[in-house]
């Protein structure tokens, strides 16, 4: 066979009379992701969570301009946001779905935001807002920028990555 | 789509419906009648009778939706009215008039004339060409949305990015044909990729019986391909 067109993805032939062109296995690789935000399919075809990317934040969180992720781990992500309207830098932390679905946790998850939100330190961020949207549990905070001591200063740190920038 | 076909309302909602499914889902049926011996032309009288009896005995309206997908249904009934024709030897031939479901014929024969040549069966090339006029029909489907919308050069230039290519295109490169920003080229490729599951996983829906079966479908039409 001469010339065989392969898919750039996935490395497959394409067939001909592929619709638009495009391979036919990735497409309906992308119908099997049950959430096209925050889910990637591996290697044998299972769902693990990864988090996000910054476009994908954005196009859920349009009040918010998504700048970067800062650190991600087993149980979320953490992106550095702007809130449009206020013009003042936050902290986004994203969870993955499956954990939103789970009641207990959301229930405890929703206790310890609230219970966040009545603390005022300068070493804690303050919770803003929290809930779901687009099937991802989300929390977003600020925290008191001039007031956090320079020893915090140290990689990983939320509230000082929201200072430095 | 499925659920109205197959619905107790026998009546034109009904006859329309089955026509868009025959609309979307004749080619497997053709492809199959081909991989099963017929020539050219007896393959395109069988899909036009196959069709034909579907829509006259309305089928579907004895359709059990416990029964499984859409696509096995009519391979089973295809099945049932070939073996049906073979019996009959084809002495008769039905309807004379005009056919009532219009198969673009030259469109079928060069469609099927690069299937590749090898020993699939049948059943398997049926499903396999289910698989692709599924994406066929979605595809169609996101683009007129596009276009209705004055996006079209929007698709174009975004498409590859369903099949998961389009970071090796280049997001600054699209940015800049397009007067685009990089981050709204990104989140336009978030959108559609999104909205394009989303018509996938509704459109495969209507053939399955239930929600959580979507999944399975699919994985099931990824196997075929």
């Amino acid at each position: 066979m001469i010339d065989e067109k392969k898919c750039p993805q996935c490395g497959r032939p394409l067939p001909e009379g592929s619709p638009e062109g495009l391979c036919p296995a990735c497409l309906l690789k992308l119908g099997m992701e049950t959430n096209t935000v925050g889910y990637t399919t591996d290697a044998s075809g299972g769902a693990r969570w990864a988090p996000p990317p910054v476009e994908a934040v954005a196009a859920s969180f349009p009040e918010l301009e998504i700048l970067e992720m800062i650190g991600r781990g087993g149980m979320g992500a953490v992106y550095k946001a702007r809130e449009r309207h206020l013009d003042r830098l936050v902290a986004l932390k994203i969870l993955p779905p499956e954990i939103g679905r789970d009641e207990a946790f959301a229930q405890r998850f929703a206790r310890e935001a609230q219970a966040m939100a009545k603390l005022n330190h300068p070493n804690i961020v303050t919770i803003h807002s929290f809930g779901q949207r687009g099937g991802t549990g989300f929390r977003s905070a600020c925290n008191q920028l001039h007031a956090l001591p320079m020893a915090c200063r140290q990689a990983g740190c939320t509230a000082c990555h929201l200072q430095t920038r | 789509m499925v659920l109205a076909a197959g619905g107790d309302h026998a009546g034109t909602n009904t006859r329309r419906a089955l026509e868009e499914l025959i609309r979307i889902y004749w080619f497997p049926v053709y492809a199959y009648a081909r991989r099963q011996g017929q020539a050219t032309g007896g393959a395109e009288d069988l899909t036009q009778d196959f069709f034909t009896q579907l829509l006259e005995k309305n089928s579907l309206a004895g359709l059990d939706r416990s029964k499984g997908t859409f696509r096995s249904f009519l391979l089973a009934s295809l099945k049932h009215f070939l073996a049906n024709e073979r019996d009959k030897g084809r002495a008769v031939k039905r309807g004379g008039g005009v056919p009532p479901v219009a198969l673009d014929a030259l469109d079928a024969e060069a469609r099927y004339a690069i299937e590749p040549v090898d020993d699939m069966t049948p059943e398997r090339l049926f499903d396999r060409r289910w698989a692709l006029a599924v994406l066929d029909q979605v595809l169609a489907r996101l683009r007129q949305e596009y276009s209705d919308t004055g996006k079209g050069r929007l698709f174009d230039h975004l498409k590859d990015a369903l099949a998961g290519s389009a970071e090796s295109a280049g997001y600054a490169e699209i940015a800049a044909r397009l007067g685009m920003t990089e981050g709204a080229v990104k989140v336009a490729v978030h959108r559609m990729r999104r909205r394009y599951r989303d018509l996938l996983r509704s459109e495969v829906g209507q053939t399955v019986d239930s929600p959580h079966q979507v999944g399975e479908e699919i994985a099931y039409l990824l196997k075929c391909l």
